[in-house]
């Protein structure tokens, strides 16, 4: 983070907001981000964001500890406010028309809360409600998710006797509930063993090829490189890089990992 | 581009069936038996101490005056309070991304306060029992009097306390003006200043309020003019109609954006700015302490004095009440050690808040796992106030020129202390994942100990 004043919010010219190449530019976004900028007193922690992501794309944020990431993640799911900038989820405003946004918003926070006295299904079949899903629908999708990510033994036990890796995947249950456009996931592969990671990854792609834009927050940059189909790198607030996939392709082709590139061109506290 | 379901007006029935069954969990196994016994405990305090309160009211005058502090007491709790369960309820982030509509999560927040202050009813219900089981001197229609007064004062000062709360929470969508930078100080951001005054205004009203119901159903009851009796629980109740219907449209357009801003501006200014505060009251306890357990210490005493940002209002106030214990009634001595007691038994509730709302898992994760120099740095964090507090009790007594009354305050109040401290970090372990209960059945054990202890003096 930096302690200078913010700059200017147009779009930051050289960066793609979106990939061109394929076309996809012209597709309706799920999530436009437009000049975000946030500051908390003499703090700059976003400073002119800008970046859409289309349906069926999974974007990669990265950067240094402080670099904005989670400054960002948190006004586009609404638990903050932004000085500056617009955030539109579905075509839906993030501040003007927040149910709409939050109703097609799935996220996995990096700090799990659950209601630790509700078992995993009475805790989704609450978000189901509050996502308003009707009673057989929400039955439906709940029985399916827990089936999926193998919860279903455990669905009739409070969520205090969870361990983090099945507390991480009810959490990402209760984020798919309601089939949301856009899927934000912080951190979301923590605490998992590589058996639920590799369920969750397998999810990732099933939700891709059902047109879920993706929004994935991490430090396993390895994961991100072989999952992407962009990688955005966040540094001072600012995007300061933008790898789409065949960008990231040829990164590889040149033995250039993802971790080497993101040390080059961060020098924020990391 | 996927479609999004649109909402269900269910949200209510589903926040009220899961909290339900939430607290009926809660309180099964030993927690509940605990639950039960602190309950029969505290009904057994009021029972004792109701009619023996009543016996010594035999004027109007006598009554009138007790009933009054008795809402006072009342006003003072839920003017804060009902602050903290809309704008730090437990569950605010697990519900940040989630569509809950405004309308709907106030209704949430609003039974939540009403059920939590209820009890605050309980000291008027047991004044009231006194008055209608002792055959004293009391006037005709004491017991009804002195149930009713608070009931109003609750029925409307309640919605006005949390109507007042939330329009103090929407100026904080608005710019910061010179005035508020006046009214903030140094303590709180600038535009956080109305949320500060926002109780203390929620008092006054109540006691206003308070002053014309006392006024109305004194002719009502006590002078048998049974015709205003209707017209003021009518007006009481009409208030607090008008008010949350206040407060339910400000919560239904705005809260989605009053409670992000709040959650930016709930950090003191020192903090916001690089996250390394130069000193927080109490530090200095540090340097009584093994090197090892500093970095606990300083952790846990800086997660309390963000959070207990008032508490040295709460010292001076107890310091005050302190003098006019110790230089008044029988056994003054013994009187200022139950304050202290109570008083203690309020600051403590820090040690289960350092395993709920105040435990981090970043926090954790930075220091290493010591668990004897992390329960120390702990203890000694939880401490601080109530070592403060003792000393001023005792100096309160040194001002009567009674030394022996000094040395026991002194004595007494460092053992019960003591106790308190270790009995609250053994209860908060043993309750770990129910601090917010646990501390709750903390705050009935210690106000009905101390209501006893005062009826016994």
């Amino acid at each position: 983070m930096t302690t200078s004043k913010p700059a200017d919010h147009a779009p930051q010219s050289g960066l793609p907001l979106a990939p061109a190449s394929n076309g996809q530019a012209r597709r309706t976004p799920a999530l436009e981000i437009r000049g975000l900028a946030k500051r908390f007193r003499a703090t700059v922690a976003v400073d002119g964001v800008d970046l859409d992501v289309f349906p069926g794309e999974l974007v990669g944020l990265i950067g240094p500890n402080g670099a904005g990431k989670s400054t960002t993640v948190k006004i586009l799911t609404g638990q903050l406010l932004a000085d500056r900038g617009q955030v539109r989820v579905g075509g839906h405003d993030v501040v003007g028309d927040p149910l709409a946004a939050k109703r097609a918003t799935g996220y996995v926070p990096q700090e799990l809360e659950l209601y630790p006295f509700l078992t995993g299904r009475e805790l989704l079949e609450l978000v189901a409600t509050i996502r308003g899903l009707d009673a057989t629908t929400a039955q439906a999708a709940i029985d399916s998710l827990l089936e999926r990510f193998r919860l279903t033994p455990a669905a009739h036990r409070m969520t205090r006797e969870y361990s983090e890796g099945m507390a991480r995947k009810l959490s990402i249950c209760a984020a798919l509930l309601g089939n949301p456009p856009l899927l934000v996931l912080d951190e979301s592969l923590n605490g998992l063993d590589p058996r639920a990671a590799a369920e969750v990854k397998a999810v990732i792609r099933e939700e891709l090829a059902r047109g879920t834009a993706i929004v994935l927050v991490s430090h396993i940059l390895d994961v991100l490189e072989r999952l992407c189909t962009r990688v955005v790198l966040i540094d001072q607030g600012r995007v300061v890089k933008v790898l789409d996939r065949a960008a990231l392709d040829a990164l590889s082709a040149t033995g250039t990992t993802l971790e080497t590139f993101f040390i080059e061109n961060t020098g924020g506290a990391s | 581009m996927k479609t999004v379901p649109a909402p269900t007006p269910s949200v209510r029935r589903a926040f009220l069936r899961a909290r339900w069954r939430m607290l009926t969990r809660r309180l099964r196994g030993p927690v509940g038996l605990v639950a039960v016994l602190l309950v029969g405990l505290a009904v057994f305090g009021l029972a004792y101490a109701g009619p023996a309160l009543a016996a010594g009211l035999a004027t109007e005058v006598q009554v009138r005056d007790t009933v009054f502090w008795a809402g006072t007491l009342a006003a003072l709790v839920f003017s804060y309070t009902s602050f903290e369960v809309f704008f730090r309820a437990p569950d605010a982030r697990l519900l940040a991304a989630l569509p809950v509509p405004g309308a709907a999560r106030f209704d949430d927040l609003f039974v939540r306060a009403v059920l939590l202050h209820l009890p605050l009813l309980l000291p008027a219900a047991a004044l009231a029992w006194g008055f209608a089981t002792s055959p004293g001197p009391h006037p005709p229609g004491a017991a009804l009097y002195a149930l009713l007064v608070p009931t109003i004062q609750l029925v409307f000062g309640l919605p006005v306390a949390i109507c007042l709360h939330l329009l103090a929470g929407r100026s904080l969508l608005g710019q910061s003006n010179g005035l508020r930078k006046v009214l903030a100080g140094a303590s709180v951001p600038d535009d956080a200043a109305l949320l500060v005054y926002a109780p203390a205004v929620g008092l006054l009203a109540t006691l206003v309020g308070g002053i014309f119901v006392d006024l109305f159903l004194r002719d009502a009851l006590m002078r048998q003019k049974t015709s205003l009796l209707a017209p003021v629980l009518l007006g009481g109740l009409a208030i607090g109609v008008w008010a949350t219907v206040q407060a339910r449209k400000i919560a239904a357009t705005s809260l989605h954006l009053i409670l992000p801003r709040f959650g930016e501006v709930d950090v003191p200014p020192p903090y916001r700015e690089d996250g390394v505060r130069k000193v927080v009251p109490g530090e200095g306890l540090g340097r009584f302490l093994p090197p090892a357990t500093l970095p606990y210490f300083l952790r846990d005493i800086r997660q309390i004095r963000r959070r207990h940002r008032l508490d040295r209002v709460l010292v001076l106030g107890f310091f005050v009440a302190a003098l006019k214990l110790a230089h008044g009634g029988p056994a003054p001595g013994w009187r200022v050690v139950i304050a202290l007691t109570l008083m203690n038994g309020v600051f403590i509730v820090s040690a289960f808040r350092l395993r709920g709302e105040l435990a981090s898992p970043w926090l954790d994760r930075t220091l290493p796992d010591n668990r004897r120099m992390a329960a120390l740095g702990r203890l000694a964090a939880t401490a601080h106030h109530p070592l403060v507090a003792l000393g001023l009790a005792t100096l309160a007594a040194l001002t009567t020129g009674d030394v022996g009354s000094a040395a026991l305050v002194l004595g007494a109040g460092l053992g019960l202390t003591a106790a308190l401290l270790v009995a609250s970090d053994r209860l908060a372990e043993l309750g770990r994942g129910r601090a917010g209960l646990t501390a709750s059945l903390w705050r009935v054990a210690i106000a009905s100990l101390c209501l006893i202890a005062g009826g016994l003096v």
